[in-house]
């Protein structure tokens, strides 16, 4: 692990400000219970709606995300970002 | 921050064990405690010390031993974290009585691996996370909830929904300043920071 810190009080405000969303209309895709996968609307502590693959959670994402240019944000299992997908026109 | 909301955690430093050291150090932040590690601590002293007094300075422990063995082949297993786990049972049995109300939690990757090589720690609360940190949050939160009877704690399926979200900001907010590879090298004391100011806002 590298040594080199990279923590500012203004990026820490930055991050922090981030944990607000004002409609960021961004949609999280993931894992969910058990082998289930959720759909979760920014800022929310719920999920939208769970989905036994990752697929359909993914492709409802889209969908919901499209209405209103949004952004899908697909996790991995490990939480990392997988892929981000702009649904702006 | 006061000895009842410092979290000892011992765990590996190492790449592969990275991605639950962040799930976890989250966690605990986002239910209000400290987490507290040897790595974020000056290199000035001797380590063994300074681990000393971080034992003594926690309420609460959280031991991992899934890499007291050998990862891959030709590799030695690692004594650190056997070493310190030891220290602070030994805290708890002989200390003072603040000592005594530590509580600690063993974690390991595979159920009942630590009966082949550390079989005297049976009676310990011991939890296995399978290497996956949305399990690993899952069993300390609820450890956390068997010690805390009389609050109602976040469910498991919150925190882990709030990290998500979390890691995503973080790498948004980032990413116009430093490369990926930056953001996910960073010193673990940054990532406490990073959680520490996320999660205030997000709770709010």
């Amino acid at each position: 692990m590298s040594k080199k810190s990279i923590y500012t009080k203004k990026l820490g405000s930055r991050v922090a400000t981030s944990a607000r969303p004002v409609k960021s209309g961004k949609y999280h895709v993931i894992t969910g219970e058990g082998e289930n996968w959720s759909v979760v609307a920014d800022g929310s502590t719920r999920a939208t709606k769970v989905f036994p693959t990752r697929i359909s959670a993914i492709e409802f994402a889209k969908k919901t995300a499209d209405r209103i240019e949004g952004e899908v944000i697909i996790h991995k299992k490990t939480g990392e970002i997988e892929e981000r997908v702009s649904l702006v026109k | 921050m006061a000895f009842e909301q410092n979290v000892f955690i011992n765990c590996p430093f190492d790449k592969d064990f990275k991605p639950l050291l962040k799930a976890l150090i989250f966690e605990l932040i986002y239910l209000g405690f400290s987490p507290k590690l040897s790595q974020t601590l000056s290199s000035s002293s001797i380590r063994v010390n300074q681990i000393k007094s971080l034992i003594k300075n926690c309420k609460y422990s959280i031991h991992d031993l899934s890499r007291s063995k050998a990862m891959k082949k030709g590799e030695l297993p690692r004594f650190n974290m056997p070493y310190e786990l030891g220290l602070d049972i030994g805290a708890l049995e002989y200390g003072s009585r603040k000592l005594k109300t530590k509580r600690i939690l063993i974690l390991e990757t595979n159920k009942y691996h630590y009966q082949k090589v550390i079989s005297d720690i049976a009676g310990q609360d011991i939890e296995n996370h399978n290497d996956d940190p949305k399990t690993l949050i899952t069993k300390v939160r609820n450890w956390f909830s068997a010690n805390f009877t009389e609050e109602t704690i976040a469910g498991p399926s919150e925190i882990w929904i709030a990290y998500n979200q979390f890691i995503d900001d973080l790498n948004s907010s980032l990413s116009l300043t430093y490369a990926e590879d930056e953001i996910q090298e960073m010193p673990i004391g940054d990532f406490i920071k990073f959680s520490t100011d996320w999660v205030s806002q997000f709770i709010e």
